[in-house]
């Protein structure tokens, strides 16, 4: 059966060859009785789609009444973040406040804070001081309200082997009862805000870009979760929603960004974003301040006093996969 | 091997005495620098846009004025220890100017948190100011002392006279708020890296008034070193079933 229909699929591109059997050709011949009885068939399909388009006619009438309905219909319409005018965004930012609402029952703020002139936001770490605590990977969970289950960690902490930066031998799963084990030391890995972003290239539909204080955003309603970006990442920043925001409701984070940390949908990708909805307001990241032994430092790279831009000139840094040339702001450094 | 010994003991002294007598003899001419200061202030405040004053300006480090200070002249020694170390690091030998090595902080107070502060509610009872060296049973039997080899007792940093206070080196009076001058008499290099931000840990914001944390806040001064933890746990195996399929294979093996 497969191999008629690929048949005759063949025969509307190609001119009919002699070999084919008429297969596809049943409908044309008139009065059999297998005719009528599909006639039968037709005519009660006919109208069962006819009541059944009447009443959803009437339903969907009556849905678009329905707020929540409207509010996923005109967000499924949205255009994207950096094409919406002023008003357009604040419609979608009360959306973004109803929606949460009915699915969390909290009162979100969903802020859009512009980025701030002559910012452009550079991390330093010192690997010396990292001692593998994972403090920073549950701050950086509960601060983005990243979904419980199943686990995604913005930060990814590798236990390297001392004297060697071969990423293919760390690892990340390492429980040991306690740390700093000997031998090994801790290179935490996220986003590295990259000035030559390969995921941004990488991605289809343009919902990933480059923010002028050099921070990498995704906008969450433009994304097809296409995983192209992750492919595209060297650093495995970018990680995949795969199921429905598992968030206690206690426990959501409630000051949030359209670009951040709001709750996010099914389906979408997700990454570090230097904690958009503190730093734009001039705090620090929320793994910066989780950390245990201040190995994190955060600031503006285009201020020459700075305390990363003392440390870019002052010590010896290095940036991870440096020779790919993504020109990465995340430096390590040591003591 | 003893003749190695005695060549870097003898340079560690060296070393040791080489500063001593840089620091002593900037503390004694401590007064010095910060008249000068104090004069091309006083003078650029008619000239406001003279460019060498601008940049004696930045190199000033603010200091946080607390509420309930004690001792007023405490301000003033300490912003000359800290003048002297301006001084340090603006020798010729070292390379850079001394700029470099300072962002104007503010640290948060910490000795109103202490809990047995005024410490001298006790210690004015001549009689527990024991400084003779000796296991603690009575009180302080929790301080385990385990810092600077053995060479240390309580006395070594804090002051006998007057135990509200830390002494330094030159036995002069250091407010507990202000500890870090008392660890970078040793420390120096970790305290260049904590007066430019590549040591330490900033607090609240990344732009505007720079607070950063006290050595103290983290460390332990009788127990410095920063103990091991257990981590949090880690990540779940995303690839789950895959693993099950290569032990499955790896039975088989």
């Amino acid at each position: 059966m497969k191999h008629s229909k690929h048949r005759t699929q063949g025969a509307d591109q190609h001119p009919p060859e002699g070999e084919n059997p008429s297969s596809g050709n049943d409908s044309a011949r008139g009065a059999d009785p297998v005719s009528r009885r599909r006639f039968f068939a037709k005519a009660g399909a006919a109208g069962t789609a006819l009541a059944l388009g009447a009443t959803s006619t009437a339903l969907a009438a009556k849905a678009m009444e329905d707020e929540a309905f409207q509010d996923s219909w005109n967000q499924y319409f949205q255009d994207h973040y950096q094409r919406m005018t002023k008003e357009e965004v604040t419609e979608a930012l009360a959306r973004l406040k109803r929606i949460a609402k009915r699915n969390f029952e909290v009162d979100l703020e969903v802020a859009n804070d512009p980025p701030i002139e002559n910012v452009l936001f550079g991390y330093a770490l010192n690997i010396s001081k990292c001692k593998g605590y994972r403090k920073c990977v549950y701050a950086c969970v509960e601060e983005n309200n990243i979904t419980r289950k199943p686990h995604i960690h913005y930060i990814r902490v590798l236990e390297m082997n001392n004297g060697s930066m071969d990423l293919e031998e760390s690892d990340h799963y390492y429980d040991p009862d306690s740390v700093p084990r000997k031998g090994k030391f801790y290179l935490p890995v996220q986003c590295h805000h990259c000035e030559n972003p390969p995921c941004v290239r990488a991605c289809p539909t343009k919902a990933t870009w480059k923010e002028p204080d050099g921070i990498v955003v995704i906008d969450y309603n433009w994304c097809i979760g296409c995983h192209y970006c992750v492919v595209a990442c060297p650093y495995w920043a970018r990680h995949f929603n795969w199921e429905k925001p598992n968030l206690p409701e206690e426990e959501i984070v409630k000051k949030t960004h359209y670009l951040g940390n709001r709750p996010r949908m099914r389906g979408v990708m997700e990454k570090c974003t230097f904690c958009i909805q503190r730093t734009r307001k001039g705090k620090l990241p929320a793994c910066h301040e989780a950390c245990p032994t201040g190995a994190r430092v955060f600031g503006n790279l285009l201020d020459p006093n700075s305390e990363i831009s003392r440390i870019l000139r002052d010590k010896t840094v290095f940036r991870l996969k440096e020779d790919l040339n993504t020109d990465p702001k995340f430096w390590f450094y040591t003591d | 091997m003893r003749g190695s010994e005695f060549i870097i003991g003898d340079y560690m002294n060296t070393r040791k005495l080489l500063i001593g007598i840089l620091l002593a003899t900037l503390g004694f001419l401590g007064g010095a620098p910060t008249i000068q200061f104090a004069e091309e202030k006083a003078s650029s405040e008619s000239k406001p846009e003279s460019p060498d004053v601008e940049g004696l300006k930045s190199v000033r480090i603010e200091i946080q004025d607390f509420k309930g200070e004690e001792n007023p002249e405490m301000d003033e020694d300490t912003e000359k220890s800290l003048e002297g170390i301006r001084e340090f690091w603006k020798r010729e030998d070292i390379p850079h100017d001394s700029d470099f090595y300072f962002i104007p902080f503010q640290v948060p107070p910490r000795r109103d948190e202490l809990e047995l502060y005024p410490c001298m509610d006790c210690h004015e009872d001549e009689e527990i100011n024991n400084p003779i060296e000796r296991v603690l049973e009575e009180e302080h039997e929790d301080i385990k002392l385990n810092h600077g080899g053995n060479r240390f007792w309580c006395p070594t940093c804090h002051l006998l006279t007057n135990k509200n206070f830390l002494r330094s080196l030159k036995s002069k009076e250091l407010s507990f708020d202000r500890s870090y001058l008392l660890c970078g008499q040793c420390h120096f290099q970790r305290q260049k890296d904590w007066f430019s931000g590549g040591h330490g840990k900033r607090i609240g914001n990344w732009n505007g008034d720079r607070i950063i944390l006290n050595c103290t806040e983290c460390h332990n001064p009788h127990s410095p070193s920063i103990k091991p933890k257990h981590p949090d746990p880690p990540p779940e195996h995303h690839q789950a079933p895959y693993n099950i399929v290569v032990q499955i294979l790896e039975i088989f093996r």
